[in-house]
């Protein structure tokens, strides 16, 4: 009975999970609920909180990308060597978009229209694209950037207001989009049962690539206001990035096969993911121990999913048989 | 079935035949093995398809329907028109039953009234954003009319059984208010009760002057339904018979290729 209302309520059981994790700090470690420390992990997980918004829809398309992480250090350079070069701010932020979006595109048209697996694609671009930035950056770092660079020439303050604003905001808008706009249905419709979709008349293959798009211009965002929290651009940014937003989306309920996800169980599982890590310093565990956490937290999200899935294929399975 | 006649079981009514619907002549496909193919459907016209399986029937309709376009025209009420994709199909009024319902047909982990108004989106929304109160009742009333047995239209698709979940897919398809129809093998793994309620179905459509194409491997059900019959074999339509002239025999012989016939009753 218990185990199949975690089963049925996926993210109320994450959710449950998040709240224990909270008392348990409230107790042992108050100091871990300061404005300072929050607004520290809000930042920090802000990148993975961006493109697992965008994660989730490839997902739910039956896809998978891990090239994002090279794609961010991509678009974090492109935002350095812009503003170095004295553009202004959001030019910087709109070319990373950009750039973002292209390597998105690339990806995408490679999966959808020459029907190459995902995986194998982005495991290439992954590499391919790290390895042409070490070669154009031959290493070292971005510095020397100017007065306006920081927070945006903002106030730290405004700056993390409008980052949560924002953030709020295309959650809110994902949420809304995947539940009551046609491109949503047609979202899960394409990871739900591809060859039915394209008979209905959905152009899988564009929507596919969109998706793909969507991500690289959320990880082009995500890479510029990441940025502007330092004052240099390590030519190495965003490494294993990927793993975070992949385990995020995991955790958060979204079916790694396609066709079944919600964004609010993303958010929860950007949460909890995020929150583990500085929770165990917070608590005296070592740090050592944080990976391996956050490992078996992926593998217990992971199973309790599949174990979902065959009990519903079981059910189909005797529903189908005649009569 | 057993001792039955065919009439008594098949509800097939004389309908007045209306205009010609859907027409190819001399279509070549031969990257999916079609050759030569000509034929044309009037409006109020069940024309059956039969034919061994692999003799080209399915790929005879995925090929109207533009999953698999070819370069010949199909003429569309007579307009001549080039269908490359499953989308131009329904916008010239088409549609597709495919023949595996779990495969290509319904998409069992969508509640029924997606599935319904999948295929017409714009019916039930305004500026991109779905009105689920519009889509549940429009489901509703399909369901209703095709008698698909399930206490709520927001349950899966998957709950339901054989032969209701093949009502859903018909019921996705008539709400795109098609004028003709593919239906591939549309009984097939359908329980008694539901396959007759489809044959039903499927002559209303007829006399509201649909025109349809019936592709099955059942004799009696191709026999039972059809106007008239276009048998095939490797790739070709081998034969068209009227209602009249078909019989079991006649369409096998057409299936098998004379020479074959002869050689087995040798």
């Amino acid at each position: 009975m218990k185990r199949a209302l975690l089963t049925r309520h996926y993210e109320l059981a994450v959710l449950v999970t998040i709240a224990i994790l909270a008392v348990v700090l409230a107790f042992l470690a108050p100091g871990y609920f300061s404005l300072g420390n929050l607004t520290d992990l809000f930042l920090a997980n802000m990148p993975v909180m961006l493109i697992a918004l965008g994660m989730t829809l490839i997902i739910l398309t039956g896809q998978i990308d891990i090239s994002v992480g090279s794609i961010f250090a991509i678009c974090s350079i492109v935002v350095g060597i812009l503003a170095r070069a004295g553009v202004h701010p959001l030019v910087g932020l709109l070319a990373a978009c950009a750039a973002g979006a292209a390597c998105g595109a690339l990806n995408g048209s490679l999966v959808a229209y020459l029907r190459v697996p995902s995986v194998v694609v982005t495991l290439a671009t992954m590499v391919a694209l790290r390895d042409a930035l070490r070669w154009q950056t031959q290493g070292p770092w971005i510095g020397n950037l100017p007065a306006t660079f920081p927070w945006l020439g903002l106030s730290q303050r405004s700056y993390t207001a409008t980052v949560l604003a924002l953030v709020s905001t295309l959650v809110f808008v994902f949420i809304a989009g995947l539940r009551y706009l046609r491109i949503g249905r047609i979202v899960f419709a394409t990871g739900s049962n591809d060859a039915a979709a394209r008979i209905i008349g959905i152009p899988t293959e564009r929507v596919v690539l969109s998706t793909f798009v969507i991500t690289g211009a959320l990880t082009g965002l995500s890479a510029t206001l990441n940025s502007v929290r330092f004052n240099q651009i390590p030519s190495n940014t965003g490494l294993g990035l990927e793993l975070k937003v992949i385990a995020a989306v995991a955790i958060g309920g979204t079916a790694i096969t396609g066709g079944s996800g919600t964004i609010v169980g993303t958010v929860l599982g950007v949460v909890l993911l995020g929150s583990i890590g500085s929770a165990l310093t917070f608590l005296n565990v070592s740090t050592y121990w944080e990976k391996a956490i956050q490992g078996g937290i992926i593998l217990a999200a992971i199973a309790i999913r599949m174990k979902k899935n065959y009990r519903e294929r079981d059910a189909n399975a005797i529903d189908a048989l005649p009569g | 079935m057993v001792g039955r006649s065919i009439a008594s079981v098949f509800p097939k009514r004389t309908v007045p035949l209306g205009n010609v619907a859907l027409h190819v002549s001399n279509l070549n496909h031969p990257a999916m093995g079609l050759r030569n193919i000509s034929l044309s459907i009037r409006c109020g016209e069940i024309f059956g398809l039969a034919g061994l399986v692999g003799s080209g029937r399915t790929e005879l309709a995925t090929t109207l329907f533009g999953l698999t376009p070819c370069s010949s025209q199909v003429f569309v009420a007579g307009v001549p028109t080039r269908i490359t994709s499953p989308a131009d199909a329904i916008r010239l009024g088409l549609a597709y039953l495919p023949e595996d319902r779990r495969q290509h047909g319904v998409i069992l982990d969508m509640a029924i009234a997606s599935n319904v108004s999948m295929a017409n989106l714009d019916a039930v929304s305004r500026h991109g954003l779905i009105n689920s109160r519009a889509e549940q009742q429009f489901t509703a009333s399909y369901a209703q009319s095709l008698q698909v047995k399930t206490s709520s239209v927001t349950a899966l698709a998957g709950t339901l059984s054989g032969g209701n979940q093949q009502k859903v897919a018909l019921a996705r398809w008539l709400a795109t208010n098609p004028q003709r129809m593919i239906l591939d093998e549309p009984t097939q793994g359908v329980d008694v009760g539901s396959k007759s309620e489809i044959h039903e179905l499927i002559v209303q459509l007829a006399e509201r002057g649909m025109a349809i194409l019936l592709i099955s491997s059942e004799l009696p059900e191709i026999l039972g339904m059809s106007d008239r019959i276009g048998v095939m074999r490797n790739g070709r339509i081998a034969g068209i018979l009227s209602r009249e002239q078909a019989t079991q025999a006649s369409i096998l012989s057409l299936a098998l290729g004379q020479s074959s016939l002869h050689e087995a009753n040798a």
